[in-house]
């Protein structure tokens, strides 16, 4: 339903000005008062106001609020910061109004508002940069948010009467009087599509507010692009063509955020679509997209590329050489099938899975550590994990029983997500909460600590309510010596949102009530979390794994998923997550469909019209190996293998985590060459842990550490080989399959022949193509 | 006695503030102490109950084998000692003791023991009445010393001959007439102060001061201050001259001298680029001192107009500054809590006074130089004794929501307002007398007349409310 005078009215201002006819009662109120004392300053006032009282003053709530959003006032890096600006503080984006209020009116007396003189009050004087003012001029005294702000200063300043509890979202829904909140914003339109830059299009904002009105905002939204070379969004929600490619931009007014897809085409011509052969559902949803956006993807990868990538992708190690001849000897038309349904089955498949979790829920052991993180329950854990693994357990069964274990945290694995998750010497809810989210649901809801989430749809409650699954998690002294029991605390109570002082108890992400049940409420979780229709996991699940694979999320970075961080293809990752929740969670099955797409064996040469593409998977994405699988490659290469702190001999590099001595809060990267090639050192479960920036200290690692130096000989095969008397291409093409995964070009081999006969047979000389290789970025990458 | 005060002050965290009158009461009134049930104890200290507390739930971490943090409770002067990040107990104040913080938080990741039962509520009582009756350590140490709060009005001779006839010659009279400022509203009543020597109370306007007659509520004159907006008033301990200072935010600040009789301008200082957030004169009448939202706190001379001395401690907004009314001490605070003692004559710094957890609005002398309040946004209210710095009384909540102002009267009396739109007359010992409430505008300041008859609230609104306390 939409009131006409919020859309149609021909002067805006009065649109903005009186929700309520509120003001007469609270004249009456003012005479009452000044009969009952002394009138002091007589003439010095005049009740201007009196005389007009059919006009009401801006609410502060509806009115003054927004233009304190609009002017930027409350953004993050003015007022809204969490200390405020220069003495002033305003709730960041206006989460607290009320606070607003008091911070603004009566904080300091007379000073930010002056309603004796209003003219003269702060407020108007710094945004006009009347006076010095760190911010600057945020606007004129001509402009239409100066003249609300000062209508409402010289009515009094007053605050609104008939306030509910903002964050009652219940109540407020159905609530018959009080002033009405925003529910919720929308663009005029949801996407826009672009033929060639120099286009210009108008958007307008909306806002649904609580008595079912809808009001034009879009000059007090405010305005952003993701991407300002693609297309750009001003102050007035003009929209314009910048440069070929796809982005979104985004609306915000009140505490919503609200996106709009903008696709700007390159010119038709010259471009063909080459209908590239479909193998599944994967390929369709991309080719759909790519076609759209006037892009062509790149041709099939060649087999021995693909042997390599999958081998890395899925058991994280580089193909050996039988494994090499057995592939490219197989003549089936189904070859790299079998080859995925093979890797698939291997344990190695599993526990490289197992370890990227363990790593994720950061799993590290301490010998004396004072939380409940001993080298035992570590140990435990891992091994529960890797069991799952190794069974083909669903994923959402796995992640249902950690988050209801209790008990004893050395005889039972799962129970140490309680213990490794968060590194304390006590359980600390609110991390926990915050990690819980950011690991099982990729949403950071910690913003919503402080604030209202400022880019996506999560507000205190929200935060505080979730928090409450973790708040009666206690910790006592188990059986064996240093076993923690981890048990729910029935007395405990639920988590208390600072703004109003009240307890949320236990409430599920994006569910209107808490959970009912008594007791424990991580039953309750565990049932949502693995629920087929909790799309906030699936999706999660099934980007993650994506992003193994193809070496980008369809949301990027895969653990901020917010509503201003869109999916670079909807239908893709919905697709993903419904095959997910299709496939009952079973891991393998999802991947074995990933790996059999065309898209992911897609060359990684670019076309001409994809070249500039780094989100749309239209071409393999070039990826520099991890720390830990470049290592086992290394390994795997020479064949000598490399010992790990406080680990078994012949461990591989993957299924490494810290054993320490103290106690494992902490950054551990476990082994210098892992620190070098940032391998995750567990400090935090930020996705970001695991770094795959270049850096100068691993080029000087791989060209003078002893990780290459010491393996020059890999381990006697040169010197077996060249003591056979083989012949220097056979040599040479050895190493090139063993290294790189393929045999070497003719040129290639022409040259390094050279080299090879100049002193016959020289091992120095085999030893440095050994070294020139392992240093190559084709070794380091994979393509 | 103690004990009782104790459980007082508990439940004055719980429900206030009712209960801060009983607890008032029970430190001044004798009586109270021959009607308390409880049998007299024994005083409580280290080597009775409190080292064997410690030791049973403490021990194991902060103990012979382990110093967690390096703190060690297992011995007295460990304790005393505390941990690696400072003292752990504060004598006398246990909510200002980190030993009774940790037990008592609600925040689990702070709380001790981290592991296993808590303390049980009787044992964490025990040691926080050990802490606040000063840290004994046996049953032969002293005990901590009581303070008494004696008070000799000495100020009301001067303002009764002896005759008991009111001196009037500090009263205004025959005013030149200011030409009215116009306003929207009434201008709020942000600075406000009676003479000490005289029956006059001086308000501020927008661009002047008016001075009425507290008992008759008559007008006596008014003063211009073009500067803008009057934020401080002061008399002068003479009660001759009134010091304005104030201005316009942003723009300028300035504090001006005015002769109480004739209300002649007799001089100005400080050309400061915002308001004048807080200013006081010397009783000398040779300096006036002002806090700026620069941070710092200008000494000016009278004489030249020349600035003789700053102070740079504090890092934030100074919100008041106060000489003693023997010119011995200035007292200065600022805008995050910090009250500082300054050495009136040398300008050393005395005392760090810290109680305030937010934002201190006003100080003030009472009139024997001996004790200087504080008050503040966080509710707090501070009789501090100037010899040593030491917080006499604290009333934790003798606001809800913040107190906006507390003078003195003559006699020791104090009155206070706060955003819980109350007006408060506290005794000499600390006991809350009266309340007066106003409805519908926040009392911004408050005085007491010199003939301690009647306590003046200026609002918000800008109206002056009378009450008659005799």
């Amino acid at each position: 339903m939409i009131f006409p005078r919020y859309l149609s009215s021909p002067c805006k201002t009065n649109t903005l000005l009186g929700w309520f006819g509120i003001r007469l009662l609270s004249v009456c109120l003012y005479v009452a008062c000044i009969l009952s004392v002394s009138a002091f300053g007589q003439g010095s006032g005049t009740e201007t106001e009196v005389a007009d009282p059919a006009v009401a003053p801006p609410s502060f709530r509806l009115d003054v609020m927004p233009v304190l959003f609009r002017a930027g006032c409350n953004s993050g890096t003015c007022h809204g910061s969490a200390r405020g600006k220069d003495g002033y503080m305003l709730s960041l984006f206006g989460y607290d109004p009320a606070g607003d209020y008091r911070r603004t009116v009566e904080e300091i007396p007379n000073r930010r508002i002056n309603i004796a003189v209003p003219s003269e009050s702060l407020l108007l004087l710094k945004a006009t940069a009347s006076v010095p003012h760190t911010g600057g001029k945020l606007f004129d005294t001509e402009s239409e948010l100066y003249r609300i702000l000062l209508r409402w200063i010289e009515a009094g300043a007053p605050d609104d009467q008939q306030v509910i509890a903002t964050s009652d979202v219940n109540t407020s829904n159905n609530s018959p009087i009080g002033i009405p909140e925003v529910q919720g914003i929308a663009f005029s339109k949801d996407s826009i599509l672009f033929e060639g830059t120099s286009n210009n299009v108008g958007l307008q904002l909306l806002a649904t507010y609580s008595d079912g009105s809808v009001r034009d905002v879009t000059s007090l939204g405010r305005y952003f692009s993701n991407n300002t070379s693609v297309a750009q969004i001003d102050n007035d929600g003009i929209l314009s063509a910048k440069g070929s490619g796809d982005t979104n931009v985004f609306g915000r007014f009140s505490r919503f955020t609200v996106g709009a897809e903008v696709i700007v085409l390159p010119p038709a011509e010259g471009f063909v679509w080459t209908n590239p052969p479909v193998n599944n559902y994967i390929d369709k949803l991309v080719f759909d997209r790519l076609e759209k956006l006037r892009v062509a993807p790149s041709e099939l990868c060649d087999d021995e590329t693909f042997l390599r990538r999958v081998t890395l992708d899925l058991i994280g190690r580089v193909p050996t050489e039988n494994e090499y001849h057995q592939f490219m000897n197989d003549s089936s038309p189904t070859k790299r099938e079998n080859r995925i349904d093979r890797l698939l089955e291997l344990d190695d498949f599993a526990d490289y899975q197992a370890a990227l979790w363990a790593e994720q829920l950061r799993v590290i052991g301490g010998n004396y550590s004072t939380g409940a993180t001993v080298i035992k329950a570590a140990d435990r854990f891992a091994n529960w994990i890797r069991d799952q693994f190794r069974k083909n357990r669903p994923l959402n069964e796995f992640v249902a029983e950690m988050t209801a274990a209790s008990g004893p945290n050395i005889a039972n694995g799962p129970v140490n997500l309680y213990t490794m998750l968060v590194h304390k010497p006590q359980v600390d809810p609110k991390m926990l909460a915050a990690d819980y989210s950011q690991v099982f649901l990729g949403v950071q809801i910690q913003c919503a600590e402080c604030h209202n989430h400022p880019f996506d749809r999560w507000n205190m409650d929200d935060y505080y309510g979730f928090v409450s699954f973790f708040t009666g998690i206690k910790r006592k002294p188990g059986v064996e010596p240093r076993e923690k029991r981890i048990y729910w605390d029935s007395k405990s109570s639920p988590a208390v949102n600072p703004v109003d002082g009240k307890p949320r108890p236990a409430k599920l992400l994006g569910v209107a009530s808490p959970v009912q049940e008594p007791g424990d409420p991580r039953q309750a979780l565990a049932e949502w979390i693995s629920a087929p229709d909790n799309d906030l996991f699936a999706r999660n699940i099934a980007n993650r794994l994506w992003a193994h694979l193809m070496g980008r999320g369809v949301i990027e970075p895969v653990d901020d998923i917010r509503v201003s961080n869109p999916p670079t293809n909807t239908k893709l990752l919905n697709g993903l997550s419904a095959r997910l929740v299709e496939l009952k969670f079973d891991l393998r099955s999802f991947v074995r469909e990933i790996c059999n797409s065309r898209v992911y064996q897609l060359s990684s040469v670019p076309t001409e019209s994809n070249a500039s593409d780094n989100r749309q998977f239209s071409h393999a994405k070039l990826r520099r190996l991890r720390a830990d699988v470049l290592l086992d490659s290394i390994v795997t290469v020479t064949g000598v293998p490399r010992n790990l702190p406080e680990w078994p001999a012949g461990t591989r590099a993957v299924l490494y985590y810290p054993r320490v001595s103290g106690d494992t809060e902490g950054p551990h990267p476990g082994d210098p060459f892992f620190e070098t090639f940032g391998r995750s050192s567990r400090g935090t479960v930020c996705a970001c842990e695991t770094k795959r920036d270049p850096t100068l200290s691993q080029t000087m690692h791989l060209v003078v550490g002893d990780t290459i130096r010491d393996r020059l000989n890999a381990g006697g095969l040169l010197r077996k080989l060249v003591d056979e008397q083989q012949p220097p291409a056979q040599i040479i093409e050895q190493l090139f399959i063993r290294i790189l995964s393929r045999r070497p070009k003719e040129t290639e081999l022409s040259e390094m022949l050279q080299w090879v006969n100049e002193p016959t047979n020289n091992i120095e000389v085999y030893e440095d193509l050994l070294w020139g290789m392992l240093n190559s970025t084709e070794f380091l990458f994979n393509h | 006695m103690l004990s009782s005060i104790h459980h007082l002050r508990q439940a004055t965290a719980r429900c206030l503030p009712t209960s801060i009158a009983l607890l008032g009461l029970c430190l001044s009134n004798p009586l109270a102490d021959a009607q308390q049930a409880d049998p007299p104890k024994e005083p409580i200290h280290y080597e009775g109950s409190i080292g064997a507390i410690l030791k049973a739930k403490c021990g194991v971490c902060h103990g012979d084998g382990k110093q967690e943090s390096g703190l060690s409770l297992i011995s007295y002067a460990g304790v005393l000692q505390g941990s690696g990040s400072g003292k752990i107990v504060v004598s006398g104040q246990s909510q200002q003791s980190k030993l009774l913080e940790v037990l008592t938080t609600e925040d689990d990741s702070l709380k001790m023991p981290p592991d296993g039962d808590p303390l049980s509520k009787q044992q964490i009582e025990q040691i926080q009445l050990w802490i606040d009756q000063g840290l004994r350590e046996n049953a032969g140490s002293s005990a901590a010393q009581m303070r008494t709060l004696g008070f000799v009005p000495n100020a009301l001779a001067a303002i009764n001959n002896e005759e008991g006839n009111r001196v009037v010659q500090l009263v205004p009279k025959d005013y030149p007439i200011v030409e009215k400022v116009n306003t929207r509203r009434p201008f709020p009543i942000l600075g406000l102060a009676a003479s000490t020597k005289a029956p006059v109370v001086a308000a501020a306007q927008y661009g002047s001061i008016a001075l009425v007659d507290p008992a008759t509520r008559n007008p006596l004159g008014e003063v211009p201050f073009p500067e803008g907006e009057p934020l401080v008033l002061n008399f002068s301990r003479s009660g001759r001259l009134l010091l304005a200072a104030g201005g316009k935010p942003v723009r300028h600040g300035a504090a001006v001298l005015y002769d109480v009789l004739t209300g002649k301008r007799l001089a100005s200082v400080g050309e400061e680029p915002d308001t004048l957030q807080a200013a006081d004169l010397s009783p000398d009448e040779r300096f006036i001192a002002v806090g700026c939202t620069s941070r710092l706190v200008k000494v000016f001379s009278t004489e030249t107009g020349e600035i003789t001395s700053t102070i740079d401690k504090h890092t934030d907004w100074v919100t008041a500054v106060a000489y003693s009314p023997d010119g011995k001490m200035l007292a200065t605070a600022d805008r995050i809590g910090n009250v500082y003692l300054w050495d009136g004559q040398s300008g050393g710094a005395l005392f760090s006074l810290s109680a305030h957890k937010k934002s201190v609005r006003s100080l003030h002398w009472r009139s024997d130089s001996r004790v200087v309040v504080s008050s503040g946004e966080d509710g707090m209210l501070v009789w501090w004794d100037a010899k040593d710095g030491w917080p006499t009384i604290q009333k934790a909540e003798a606001h809800a929501q913040g107190i906006l102002d507390a003078k003195f009267g003559t006699q020791g009396e104090l009155a206070t307002c706060g955003r819980d739109r109350l007006v408060k007359l506290w005794s000499a010992e600390g006991t809350e007398l009266k309340r007066f409430s106003i409805d519908t505008s926040l009392p911004l300041r408050v005085c007491i007349s010199a003939d301690g008859n009647w306590l003046v609230a200026g609002d918000s609104a800008g109206r002056l409310h009378h009450w008659h306390l005799q």
